[in-house]
């Protein structure tokens, strides 16, 4: 067991605890997911049962190993709880994937046969067979995340931390990486998995709710999705596939822990078919999550004319290879269009060139009619509080109106603005950048952006890595811009998100829009997303397969 | 998104240097670095040029792209042979205005220095181009591997080297993209006058190292969770060089001796 009992924690002594007596056991074979707001004390507690942070009182022990003993101790827990984290480029210590597998099971003393096994079987289980010689950083992102899994494996640990290990991943890269998870906990590991992602949380045998460094609710994942709504909808980033559990569940469907989203749909068709559900029902549940899926019965905005046209634009960054391949695709002012492909499809090539920041090989970008000039688009690219650099969050907000040669009386009223936008209380505006938490770098980052006063906006992945309540302030952001009539670009890989919010949206594969149409017309055309080279979004699938369903059945 | 490729990063190229033992291509780089040092000026220097132009033409090296990389070293380059050519206090032996007249001893100096660190530069980076950082850091560990003995860290300080290779591509990949995003927030990097262009590039710089730091603390804490500094330091073995590589040893070798001795007969 891996056990942590009344365990406080606190980074310095004036802040409040990150930890308030927290206590949490798990078994080998458990799936545990450790949910909450960021700054709630998951990634705390996460580092106190891998050994990395001791507590400051309680206790860990893992199989009856303490880490506060002695150093020895604190290496056995290291070596008996693996820990994979978010980015998996800053686990990599080498260039070459054996020599990366082999790093920590060398430390621990393991040569020539013995670490050759290991390394063959790490990789093996994470489903990286014959990678051994390749290039770790020419991998996917989602085959570097692998690599990381099987860097942890090879230590033969009895348990894995996972610190939103998934949350850099692509849509189609997320199922491999539940499948893995649940495989590995079959193997007998248990598997404590910090996350925002309901499908993750559904499919978790556990579910721990952590509220200002203190468990706030412990136990199966659906008695929160059913019993604890509103807990379950403020920590849990919303997604259709829990209304439509909810619905299905209301019409007598007894769910157990873990989770089968297919397992559900498959009942509710049988139910149909056995007519023990009568096709209203069904109806209502199909409409729920279409509604869900696609936003709340919006009404279209008008549209206006035409902000920014890109015509056959063509990017190379070198002579192999085309990262931009004749892409045309506009956005009007007052929509928000979203712009998605799997990674290295050419997302954030295409927001370069459209911000005028590299110039195109073949082909135009043209902004009311004339070319594009730096300052006619705002981009906020991803992680844009990685591009914070000044002394307060109000200089922060008032270096692009200053870059722009506004005066003083402009510069303020365009900072004000960018500051309520994305709701910044004025007492931040003194604050030392690099001090604030995540979310609110983001929001600050972002703001920056918008303080460029553009009629233009692009957001690249501005939902990545934040908590449910982040997420929802962004969707709200893009609704607000196009509802002041600027044209907005949400660039992202994950759809189901953005297909509430979006007017319109275009798929990108290999450098081309190979798709363009309303949300609507994506969840019903089914071969949008084989034509992008992607997976098909859980929820759009269960959405087209009970419609198909009460389709055959009306006929 | 890769926005750069930074100078002399490896090409993978089924080349003949891109096969040869890495331990051979450094111990040779060291070798010409003395023999370029040890050649003085005569006819005979050329040799060094053709040495390069012939490496460069088996490693496939793309010398345009590499040449529009370098312009600006070019410009440190063109003020050394300046610095040693130029006499002001009229000794030069062909005056050009006044005082001022060029010294041709000491042109045929600046001449020598500028060539040495082109010829030095362009065989770095033939055995770079052709080299993965792994390979570079192992054939480092193994040259080292002696010194083990006399307790230097060799284990540590091959970890670091390769550690400090992989971050090169990051670094320069980190910096266009902030400096990509700070263009889009109306820096503007390329005119104006000299302070205003280096405060621009604090906009860049300071989330640079802010970043890599972060980034360098969290590898940190990866590696202690995967058990590193524990290891009873053994080091990785590369074995004995296959005979093809020796002779290209040799022979190498003997160039980098053949050469300053034959500029000292001509």
């Amino acid at each position: 067991m891996l056990i942590a009992t009344d365990v406080t924690a606190r980074y310095s002594p004036d802040a409040p605890r990150a930890l308030d007596g927290v206590s949490l056991s798990v078994r080998p074979g458990e799936v545990v997911s450790l949910i909450g707001a960021n700054g709630s004390g998951k990634s705390t507690l996460g580092a106190l049962l891998v050994g990395m942070r001791l507590a400051d009182t309680g206790r860990i022990e893992v199989d009856g190993c303490d880490p506060a003993r002695d150093a020895a101790s604190r290496r056995e827990v290291r070596r008996r709880v693996g820990f994979v984290r978010q980015h998996p480029f800053d686990q990599l210590v080498s260039t070459v994937v054996y020599d990366e597998v082999a790093f920590g099971p060398r430390n621990l003393g393991a040569r020539g046969d013995e670490l050759r096994s290991r390394v063959t079987d790490a990789l093996a289980r994470v489903g990286l067979e014959g990678y051994e010689r390749r290039d770790t950083t020419a991998l996917s992102g989602g085959e570097q995340q692998l690599l990381a899994f099987a860097g942890v494996l090879a230590m033969q640990p009895s348990y894995l931390v996972l610190d939103e290990a998934s949350s850099m991943l692509d849509s189609s890269a997320r199922p491999r990486h539940r499948a893995l998870v649940r495989a590995l906990a079959d193997d007998g590991l248990g598997i404590v998995q910090i996350t925002h992602d309901p499908l993750e949380v559904l499919a978790s045998d556990r579910a721990v709710v952590l509220e200002a460094g203190r468990i706030r609710f412990d136990g199966s994942p659906l008695e929160l999705v059913l019993s604890e709504r509103s807990l379950w909808d403020a920590t849990v980033v919303a997604s259709p596939c829990v209304d439509a559990l909810r619905a299905v569940c209301a019409l007598g469907y007894q769910a157990c822990a873990p989770v089968d989203l297919d397992g559900v749909m498959s009942w509710l068709e049988d139910a149909l078919r056995g007519s023990c559900v009568d096709a209203q029902a069904g109806a209502t549940v199909l409409a729920r999550m279409r509604a869900a899926l696609l936003g709340d019965g919006r009404a279209p905005r008008p549209q206006g004319a035409s902000a920014i046209d890109l015509l056959s634009v063509c990017y190379s960054y070198d002579r192999d290879q085309r990262a931009l391949d004749g892409v045309s695709v506009n956005v009007h002012a007052g929509e928000v269009l979203l712009i998605a492909g799997a990674s290295g499809s050419g997302k954030s090539t295409l927001s370069c060139v459209a911000a005028g920041l590299i110039a195109p090989d073949a082909g135009s970008v043209e902004v009311g009619g004339a070319r594009v000039r730096t300052g006619d688009v705002g981009v906020a690219f991803q992680r844009p509080e990685d591009q914070l650099f000044c002394e307060s969050v109000a200089d922060e907000l008032a270096f692009a109106p200053r870059n722009l040669g506004c005066d003083e009386g402009e510069v303020d009223a365009r900072v004000r603005r960018a500051a309520d936008l994305v709701g910044l209380p004025s007492e931040l505006m003194d604050r030392y950048p690099f001090d604030l938490s995540g979310g609110q770098a983001r929001r600050v980052a972002v703001a920056s952006v918008l303080s460029l006063g553009a009629r233009i906006y692009m957001l690249d992945e501005p939902t990545a890595g934040l908590d449910a309540a982040g997420r929802s302030a962004m969707h709200e952001l893009a609704r607000t811009l196009a509802g002041e009539g600027l044209a907005v670009a949400v660039i992202s890989h994950d759809i189901e998100e953005w297909l509430a919010v979006a007017d319109r949206v275009a798929l990108m594969s290999a450098g081309r829009v190979v798709w363009g149409g309303s949300p609507g017309a994506l969840v019903d055309d089914p071969g949008a997303f084989a034509r992008a080279r992607m997976e098909e979004p859980q929820a759009v699938a269960l959405v087209r397969r009970l419609a198909g369903e009460l389709e055959g059945g009306a006929r | 998104m890769r926005l750069t490729n930074p100078l002399g990063s490896f090409v993978a190229r089924d080349t003949a240097p891109a096969r040869m033992d890495a331990r051979v291509k450094i111990l040779l780089l060291l070798a010409c670095a003395i023999g370029v040092f040890a050649t003085g000026a005569s006819w005979v220097f050329f040799a060094w040029v053709a040495v390069l132009v012939g490496l460069c033409a088996l490693a496939r090296l793309d010398v345009a792209a590499h040449l529009r990389a370098l312009a600006p070293v070019a410009f440190i380059l063109a003020f050394t042979l300046a610095a040693n050519a130029l006499a002001l206090d009229g000794h030069g032996d062909i005056a050009l205005a006044g005082p001022i007249g060029i010294d041709t001893a000491g042109a045929l100096r600046g001449l020598l220095a500028v060539a040495r660190i082109v010829i030095l530069l362009g065989l770095a980076l033939v055995v770079s181009s052709s080299t993965t950082p792994p390979q570079l850091a192992d054939a480092c560990v193994s040259l080292l591997s002696p010194l083990a003995r006399l307790g230097v860290p060799v284990a540590d300080i091959g970890l670091m080297l390769s550690l400090a290779l992989r971050f090169i591509p990051i670094v320069s990949e980190e910096s266009s993209r902030i400096q990509l995003a700070q263009r889009s927030r109306g820096v503007d990097f390329d005119h104006g006058g000299l302070v205003t262009r280096i405060s621009s590039w604090a906009s860049v710089l300071t989330p640079l190292v802010v970043s890599l730091f972060r980034r360098a603390e969290r590898l940190g804490e990866s590696m202690e969770a995967r058990c590193y500094g524990t290891s009873d330091g053994s080091l990785v073995t590369m074995g004995r060089l296959r005979p093809r590589d020796a002779a290209v040893l040799i022979v190498g070798l003997s160039v980098c001796i053949a050469i300053p001795v034959m500029a000292r007969f001509v």
